[in-house]
């Protein structure tokens, strides 16, 4: 799987599920995966990120 | 007794005092006068006299118990001289007796009593009315304005003696009231003797301006005893006994006890229970590592961000770029042994609107539902912390509730002495229409203001809870930790306590604090190299799966950090090892865990099992799961 680069964020697909669980976020030398849940503060920043913006596809 | 005329002729006068009648002297003879017995007068030699008609004198002396057709001697007037008219045996007594010149009072020794029916013997000008040694005299002895006629001599209780000054008979010393005194008020200038009992029903009040001595005791029936002033028993050293003690002891040594209801002592308090009312006994810090031993994400910060978390639980909120450094210190106050220090990298002399710096703690709402915030039972609470700066001044403190549009309150604290520890204390009531809900979001921040425009610092204090408003956030604040390079700013023993009283800070153990912490953040690697990260298994050639444990359950299900330097980790496995560059990805899980998977691994083979290492030293993997 390739960095997310521009968009900053990429959606990540479970393996098991197969459906988007999860976006990711390069930072620095920081890979960052993080799962879509609402008590999660790195993914309200997402969303607030989201409400302009789209994120990469998932693999 | 005088004649105007002698008649008749034959009467004459004998040289001397004598009066003749013929060649007889008259008080040898007598005198008749008139026509025949018992008409006008009759004086005869051996004293007695007869009158007719009525006899009339300023005054009758002596013995009158002889008279006839008189009730009683000495009773009173008649109100009629017609002794035919019932007046005639009805009196009257006037109610003075007039005492104007210096009269003795002393009757036979064969009399009981001297006595007069006159009211008010009323001594007048320099005149003395005296009664002789040894006697008694008793006025109105009639006792005519008493209800019921008493005994004459031992009950009489009518009757005044008005005199401006009375003394013994010898004038030279005090009366003698054998039978007490009866009156209705007294003033004495001297001393007051009292042989018998002061008999206190009767009394209203007793007035002293000196000192009330009681040799054996006072007692106080059914009554308070109130004092102006001081009480002092034993000069001081002797013992109160009580069934209670009411109102203000903040001035009594000892006891340690206060106004606001606190017991402050030097000694043991015993007891058989203690149950605080509000607060608790253990586990009173609200606040996660407090002490500053935790900090799992390293020991120095270097150019910290403008939200970056450093020794755990404590996290930056800054409008700068890289100008501090943050470091978990061991300069820290006695009983402590880690403090979170800034120090100033690049300075900044003139401040401003729009620029502030701030330390942040934030605290998780299902923490905080034991201050019934949003109900008539909202509990205060006590915030303490121990800071020390090379910058005197004022510093601001606010806290803000998150579930409520950041309503707040703050305050100031002033750092007297550079480089000196002090601790700080503030209180704020409960608020009671600020509902904190009950779950895993963000309830609490306090903020320490390091550094703040006038955007933050124009507003107005907030001493009680009050709507958010970024002007009061820093109201106060002056010190500036920017202005120089040289400058730091400390902080330690950071204790938030429901309740208005500040306690001591609640040390608790390292091992403690780090599974508390552990909620919120879990670095899963150390900083060395070659150390064991996970076991894994090969789902293909290329792609690998692992998971993390997490070593508490977490507050959310958190973000999977992994460092993606130049060959950070690397997977062993039977026939060799492969390092890569490019993290891990989280792959689903909860609180309780963290599953994760890495592909473009070469050189495996499908359902191949073996284990993640950091193969460069400095390697990091994190779960976060921050507020």
């Amino acid at each position: 799987m390739a960095f997310p680069t521009n968009p900053i964020y990429k959606l990540i697909k479970n393996n098991f599920t197969n459906q988007d669980d999860g976006v990711m976020i390069q930072e620095g030398n920081i890979l960052k995966s993080i799962p879509f849940d609402d008590g999660n503060t790195d993914y309200q920043e997402y969303l607030e990120w989201a409400k302009t913006n789209t994120a990469e596809a998932s693999d | 007794m005088s004649f105007t005329k002698v008649a008749p002729a034959g009467i004459g006068t004998e040289p001397g005092s004598a009066i003749r009648i013929g060649d007889s002297l008259l008080h040898s003879t007598g005198l008749d006068i008139g026509t025949g017995s018992g008409i006008g007068v009759t004086i005869r030699q051996h004293g007695d006299a007869t009158f007719t008609g009525i006899i009339t004198a300023s005054a009758f002396f002596g013995d009158g118990s002889g008279l006839e057709g008189v009730s009683s001697s000495g009773i009173g007037t008649p109100l009629s001289d017609d002794d035919t008219s019932e007046l005639n045996k009805v009196y009257y007594v006037n109610q003075e007796l007039s005492i104007g010149s210096t009269v003795t009072v002393n009757h036979p020794s064969s009399a009981v009593a001297s006595y007069t029916h006159y009211q008010d013997i009323v001594v007048t000008g320099d005149a003395d009315f005296i009664v002789a040694d040894g006697d008694t005299f008793i006025p109105d002895v009639l006792g005519i304005n008493t209800s019921t006629l008493p005994n004459a001599v031992s009950s009489a209780t009518g009757g005044r003696i008005r005199a401006g000054t009375i003394t013994n008979a010898g004038a030279n010393g005090a009366p003698n009231f054998p039978n007490g005194l009866t009156g209705t008020a007294g003033t004495f200038t001297g001393s007051l003797n009292v042989g018998g009992v002061l008999t206190y029903e009767d009394v209203t009040n007793v007035d002293s301006i000196g000192i009330v001595t009681a040799r054996l005791g006072v007692n106080l029936v059914g009554n308070d005893l109130n004092v102006g002033s001081n009480i002092k028993i034993g000069n001081a050293s002797g013992i109160i006994t009580a069934t209670s003690f009411r109102g203000d002891a903040s001035q009594m040594t000892g006891a340690g006890l206060g106004t606001d209801g606190s017991a402050n002592t030097s000694g043991i308090i015993t007891a058989t229970a203690f149950v605080p009312t509000t607060g608790q006994l253990s586990h009173r810090n609200i606040v996660i590592n407090g002490a500053m031993k935790v900090s799992q994400r390293g020991d120095f910060f270097g150019n910290v961000g403008q939200q970056q978390y450093t020794i755990d639980r404590f996290v930056t909120l800054h409008s700068y770029g890289n100008v501090i450094n943050v470091t978990q210190t061991s300069t820290s106050p006695d009983g402590f042994s880690k403090a979170y220090k800034v120090d100033c990298q690049v300075a900044d002399t003139s401040i401003g609107a729009a620029e502030f710096m701030f330390i942040r703690y934030k605290i998780e709402a299902q923490d905080l539902q034991q201050l019934a915030y949003g109900t008539s039972d909202a509990k205060s609470i006590t915030l303490s912390f121990y800071v020390r700066s090379t910058v005197t001044g004022t510093y601001a403190i606010c806290l803000q509730q998150k579930d409520n549009s950041s309503k707040q309150v703050n305050g100031t604290y002033t750092i007297n002495s550079a480089n000196t520890w002090e601790r700080k204390t503030f209180t704020y009531a409960g608020d009671t229409s600020g509902i904190i809900n009950d779950d895993n979001g963000h309830g609490l921040d306090i903020l320490w203001t390091l550094v703040a425009g006038s955007n933050r610092t124009s507003g107005s204090a907030r001493p009680t809870w009050t709507a958010h408003a970024d002007a009061d956030e820093s109201v106060g604040h002056t010190a500036n930790v920017l202005s120089s390079t040289s400058n730091d700013w400390l902080i330690t023993g950071v204790q938030l306590e429901v309740g208005s009283v500040v306690t001591p800070f609640e040390h608790r153990s390292v091992g403690d604090e780090l599974r508390r912490c552990y909620r919120y953040f879990q670095r899963r690697t150390s900083s060395d190299n070659y150390q064991w990260v996970s076991l894994v298994a090969f789902y293909s050639g290329s792609e690998i799966h692992g998971f993390f444990d997490h070593y508490e359950p977490m507050r959310a299900s958190p973000t999977l950090s992994a460092d993606t330097g130049s060959n950070t980790l690397a997977v062993q496995r039977a026939g060799g090892y492969v390092a890569w560059s490019t993290g891990i990805i989280k792959n689903g899980g909860n609180l309780n865990v963290t599953y994760f998977y890495r592909d473009g691994v070469s050189l495996g083979t499908s359902g191949q099992s073996g284990r993640v290492l950091t193969w460069t030293s400095g390697c990091t993997i994190t779960l976060s799961a921050e507020l």
